[in-house]
Order: C-alpha cells, then structure tokens, then sequence
C-alpha cells in the first residue's frame, strides 16, 4: 500500500501525491516514459529511498520487513560475474535462513523452463533470456509476497518477450504474489496487468482496470500512449 | 532505380554468420528485416549497405541510437556540415530548412551539443543527416528502441511521411515484426543467418510459412483491441 | 610477460636461497682483506670492514624485500579499510575520509617518511611504521573508486535487499573486484617501498649496522666513493634490477587484466 507518498528531487518532486494499492496474486502494471518517476517509485517501495511525506507500507508493517524481491531490466547485472547462478539465485535463501522445501527449486526451474545445469554456468555463459528467467527465479525462491518487476523485458527480443510474460503470469497464479510492473510497453501492461497505473512527471495521470484503461482511456496524454503502442505494433486494433 | 546485391556474406571467428544472400530493393520500397537476436539481421544490413556504396549507389544507415551516430563534443552544426562534405555538397547546400521541418526539429539549437537535444530529435536529426542527399536507400537499425514510444511512434510517422513523395526506398532492421509491419509492404524474415522467408506483409502475417516466421507472427503483439 | 616473470623468479630465489649458496657470513669482519677488488677469492669484492659484499646482497635483499612485503601489506590493509569506509560509509564519511587522504598525499611521501622515521628514531620499527603510515592512500583511492561503482551494480542492490550480511556482501561481491586492481597497485607500491626503505637506510635511519640492507651499504660505500666506487655499484643495481622487475610485473599484470575486463 503507497499512501500519499511524496519524494522531493532537486528542482523538482520527483514523485507527488502517489496512491497505489496491491493486493496478493494481482499485478498492477505502471506505465510511464523515462524520467517520469518508475524507478523513485521501485527504490521507495523497496525501502532503498525515505518518501518526503507519505507513508509506504505492507499490512501495516514496513515493506523491508517482508522483504520484496526485484528483478531489474538488464539481466546479466543482476548476477555477480564470478559466480555460478546457482550460487546467486540461493543468496535469498541463505541470507533469509530459510529451508526450501523438498523440490521447490526443481518446480521453479520447471515453471521458468531453465534447465538446471543452465544454474551452474555464469550470467556470462547464458543468453539474455536465461539470464533474465534466472533472475526471476531469484525473486521467486523465498517466496516474497511482493515482487516488483523494472522493465523484465526491455532487453528481451519481441518473442522472447511474450513468452517470459507468459511464465511470469503462470508463475504468479502458482505463487500468489502481488507483482508490480513498471514498464514502458503499454501494450504488455495491458495484457497483464489487471490495473494499469501511468505515471506522469512524478504523478499519477490515471489509473484504471486493465480492460477499461485499453479501450477508453480518459486524459489525452493516456489516449496518446495508446496510439503510439498501436504505432509500435505493441497493440493491435482488431479488424 | 532498382538496388540488386547477391552473394552477400559474413563470416566471424570462423563461424558463418551470413549465409550466402541476395536481394532486390525496388524504388520506394518499404523492407522489413525482422528476426530474433543472433539471426544475422543487422550483419546483413551492414553487409547490404557496404555492397551497395561499393556499386556506387547512395545508401544511410542509421543506427539504433543517437549515441552511435552523434559525437557528443562536436556541436549539430558540425555534425551537419561533416554530412554535407560525406556526400559531396557544398557546406549550406543542402535544404536543411526543409529537412528539420519535416521530421519536427526546426527548434533544435544546432549550436548544441548532441546532448543539448533531446533522444528522440537527436534520432531525428540523425534521420536528417542520413537523408541530405536524397539517397537510394535509408537503412534503419532498430530506430525506435531507444526512445520513447510516443516519440518512437512520432519519428516513425514524421519519417515515414517524408518518404511519402520521395524515390528513396527503406529497409527497416528489426526483432519485433508487429512493428515492422505496422511500417512495411514487404518483409524479410531471417533466421540462423539465412533469409528464410519474404513477402508482402500481410501474407506473412496471414500465412507464415517457416518456424521463425510463425513465432514472429504469433508473438507480433500483445493484444488485439477490439474496437 | 615470460622473461619478467623469470626475472622476478630469479628475485625471489636469490632472497630465498641466496643466503644459503653464500661463501661468506655476511657480518664477520675481515679488516686485512678490507675494500678488496673484485677477484676469484671475493667475486663482488669486500666493504670497508673486508666483509663480502656477495654474501650481504642476499642478505640485503631478505631485509629489503621482506620489509617491503610487510610494509606494503600494512598500507594495502588500512588502504583497503579506508577506501571501502569511504564508500560504503555515506556522504559524511566519504568526505571526511577522503580529504584526510587528500590531505596525507599533498606532502612527498618520502619527506614525510623521512620526518616520521627522525622523530621516532632510527630503528626498525620506526621504518614499518614510517613508509605504512605514508603509503596507504593510493590503495585508498583505488578501492574506493571500485566500491563505489560496485556499489550500484545489480548484484549488490539484490544482496543488500534480500539481507545478506554486510561481511557477507564485502567479501563475495566487493572482494572479486577489489582484489585484481589492488594487486596492481600492490606491485607499484612494493617497488616504492623498496625506494623507500634504501632511501632510509643510505640516510641512517632504516636497518642499522651490521644487518646488511641494500640502502645502509649503499651508505657504508659512500666514503670509499673514490678508491672503490665498484662497491656502490652492486647494492645500487640490486635496488634498480629489483624495482624495475617488480613493476614490469605489475605492468603485465596490468595487461592481464586489461584484456580480461574487456567484453568480448
């Protein structure tokens, strides 16, 4: 739960007067260009950055305390480059002193298609996809009950993109974690996302269910990120 | 006039990456190079481009980002002048005026630094740069993925209208074909370094013949709007 | 790269083994046979107390080579602390910290050495303490530079999210990054220990007499300048032949490295 949150910047607020709600096995999706305010918003719910005002909570505890997992947009920077993935993808694990159950790794390799001696190279040795799917699998191995997604498929191709989207969206029906995905991409916020945030200048400029936000959105700056994403070929109009 | 390259090829440490190609560019053709990454997409753009400049025929290449094409201690006015020298005009020569205000960049302080502009008019202005003397073909890699979308969207319009009444044809490189084909009338369709598939857009949304293009048709968006 | 590594071998070897392979003991005075020329019974010739000069070299080099090991090990510690405080410590600490250092480098390293050496006087001790305390803030620099940037990485930001220890952190995220650079740094500041520690000892106030340290015989050597000037000669080549293998080694390190970092 974000309530009122404010962060001063320099010249400007670099977020004001932001509401969101999350709730488990739901995804709000944040859409907004660069420089509106996507990443203040990830480091105040992770705790990385106090809001000037405002408070920033889950069930009423700080959200450091369930600790929120992250999966960034450039997937080879989130493993250490000396290290096996394995290695990196358990760090929550022991650093949490949690015992995983019997076979939860093997279900979430599974569940992401990584084969698992993919685990036991380094982030150099895989391809971006697996990389980037083995990171997901770090955020999902201590079972947070939030995860926030920065841009997942940014540096994914077209198709790769679609697919790690899908095992996400699975992931999430098996896992029941509440998912907060900033993005650029209109169109992947509006097949996933079940609300649609868009974020503005450090504001939120609307924010509706993902299929009323699709088909009408209200303020013209909404209705142009739809005819760009259509532009883009990220939405199409059916015949 | 038609552009024709064959044989085209590439080869890296010891390994094939372009498998022997040829292809034909008609006047004011608008091509789709579409694959995923590691397909050999932009090698062979880069090869295309490097075949025909050696035929003698005028071809741009612009890059995915500003960043590639721009100096960033050299101010736009300089940028510009090395353009006009690069295909033999006199500095001044070229109809800039005309240019800026087709692609909306009639604004820029061309005394600035690239990074005095913003991403999506220093892309803009690369597209200028590229389009001084009227060339046969315009090579585009990934142009939009850098910016943002409604200034992608806006470049790819603006350009796209300019090329409206002009002879020079486009190739535009890509690993989203719901884009390419929102742009195109023709597509490419590589794979493994081999062109494995073309024709006209709507035939290869409709009816994609080998396994990449069927991925790159399925996964072309994300959604279809009903409306 | 081949020849530098035997060079600095062969170093190493002769500090070592040297000693052993000695014809002579290095401090038994031999007055009759003082200042003797090079010849078959004394190869390098004998100093003014008729000692062997072949037999002090390695000798020499165990006291200057190992002082200058430990000294660089000293300063590459409270470096490295200092650095990583100044990164990871938040603005205040940063600052504080790096004006301090900032402050240490505006006086020459040796003039300071050499004050700090004076006051404690001459001795042993004093020269560790001297050419440490002066020699730290190179290693300083370079670790906070590379903390800093490490500390923004994806790796780190995942690791310090999810709770993992801050040892935990510094040693497997900080440490593989730190440590290949530091070791460059390490082969420069050894080779200036070296400097250090003969520059010292010429001026009296290093290793004192009879231990053999190349510095304090170039010392001994200076009155007999004129009648034998071979003498200065070798404990002179020693400290160049020494410092100049210990940075070609730290330059190809350099290269090693350089070639790794490089994406392909």
């Amino acid at each position: 739960m974000v309530s009122n949150v404010r962060v001063k910047g320099r010249n400007r607020d670099r977020l004001r007067d932001v509401s969101l709600a999350l709730s488990a096995g739901r995804t709000l999706a944040v859409v907004g260009e660069s420089g509106a305010g996507k990443s203040t918003l990830i480091a105040a719910i992770l705790g990385l950055l106090k809001p000037s005002e405002g408070t920033i909570s889950w069930n009423g505890a700080p959200t450091r305390a369930v600790r929120p997992a992250l999966v960034i947009q450039e997937p080879r920077a989130a493993f250490n480059p000396v290290l096996s993935l394995r290695r990196s993808i358990m760090e929550p694990v022991v650093a949490q002193g949690i015992v995983l159950t019997e076979g939860r790794l093997q279900r979430l390799c599974a569940g992401l298609e990584l084969p698992e001696e993919v685990l036991d190279r380094r982030p150099g040795e895989v391809s971006i996809g697996q990389a980037q799917r083995a990171g997901i699998l770090r955020a999902l191995i201590a079972a947070p009950p939030l995860i926030l997604f920065d841009e997942p498929l940014s540096a994914l191709d077209a198709v790769t993109q679609k697919h790690t989207a899908r095992l996400i969206f699975d992931l999430q029906k098996e896992e029941g974690f509440a998912a907060l995905i900033v993005t650029h991409d209109l169109g992947y916020a509006v097949a996933y996302g079940d609300q649609i945030a868009v974020l503005k200048a450090g504001r939120i400029e609307e924010i509706a269910d993902a299929d009323v936000f699709a088909i009408n959105p209200r303020s013209d700056y909404c209705c142009s990120l739809r005819d760009a994403a259509i532009a883009l070929g990220s939405l199409e109009v059916a015949a | 006039m038609t552009l024709k390259a064959t044989g085209l090829s590439a080869v890296r440490l010891g390994r094939t990456i372009l498998h022997p190609t040829s292809l034909e560019i008609e006047p004011r053709g608008r091509i789709g190079l579409v694959g995923v990454s590691g397909s050999g997409k932009s090698t062979l753009g880069h090869v295309l481009v490097d075949d025909l400049k050696a035929q003698g025929a005028s071809v741009a290449h612009v890059p995915q980002s500003p960043a590639e094409a721009l100096d960033p201690l050299r101010s736009m006015a300089f940028h510009w002048r090395e353009a006009e020298v690069a295909v033999g005009l006199v500095p001044g020569a070229a109809d800039q005026a005309g240019l800026f205000q087709a692609l909306r960049i009639e604004g820029g302080d061309l005394r600035k630094r690239p990074w005095g502009w913003s991403r999506g008019m220093q892309q803009r202005f690369v597209m200028a740069m590229a389009l001084i003397g009227s060339p046969d073909l315009i090579v585009l890699d990934e142009p939009t993925s850098a910016l943002d979308p409604v200034v992608a969207a806006a470049t790819m319009e603006l350009l796209s209208t300019f090329l409206d009444d002009k002879e020079t044809s486009m190739i535009l490189i890509t690993h989203d074909l719901g884009l390419a084909a929102r742009w195109v009338d023709r597509l490419m369709v590589m794979d493994a370094g081999r062109l494995v598939e073309q024709g006209r857009t709507a035939d290869i949304l409709e009816r994609p013949q080998t396994r990449s293009a069927k991925a790159l048709s399925a996964h072309r968006n994300w959604l279809a709007l009903p409306c | 790269m081949r020849s530098v590594l035997v060079l600095a071998t062969v170093m190493v070897l002769l500090a070592g083994l040297g000693p052993a392979l000695a014809p002579y003991d290095p401090t038994t005075i031999n007055i009759p046979k003082r200042l003797s020329p090079p010849g078959a019974e004394f190869l390098l010739g004998t100093d003014a107390m008729g000692r062997d000069i072949l037999s002090r070299l390695p000798h020499g080099a165990r006291w200057s080579l190992g002082l200058a090991f430990l000294i660089s090990a000293i300063s590459l510690g409270i470096g490295t602390d200092i650095g990583l405080v100044a990164a990871l410590g938040g603005k205040t600490a940063d600052w504080v910290v790096m004006r301090a250092t900032d402050t240490f480098l505006a006086f020459p390293e040796l003039v300071a050495a050499i004050v700090i050496a004076g006051l404690m006087g001459a001795g042993t001790w004093s020269l560790i303490f001297a050419l440490s305390v002066t020699g730290w803030m190179r290693y300083a620099r370079v670790a906070r530079g590379i903390g800093l940037s490490v500390r923004s990485r994806g790796y780190v930001v995942q690791a310090r999210l999810v709770g993992m220890p801050s040892w935990s952190i510094a040693r497997w995220h900080y440490l593989p990054s730190l440590i290949l650079s530091l070791t460059v740094v390490w082969t420069g500041m050894f080779a200036r220990a070296i400097l250090g520690i003969s520059a010292l000892g010429f001026l009296g106030f290093g290793v004192q007499p009879p231990n053999p340290e190349w510095g304090s015989m170039l010392l001994d050597a200076r009155v007999h300048l004129r009648s034998t000037p071979l003498q200065m000669v070798w404990p002179g080549l020693a400290v160049v032949v020494c410092v100049l293998a210990i940075n070609l080694t730290g330059d190809a390190l350099r290269d090693v490295l350089a070639d790794r970092d490089t994406p392909e």
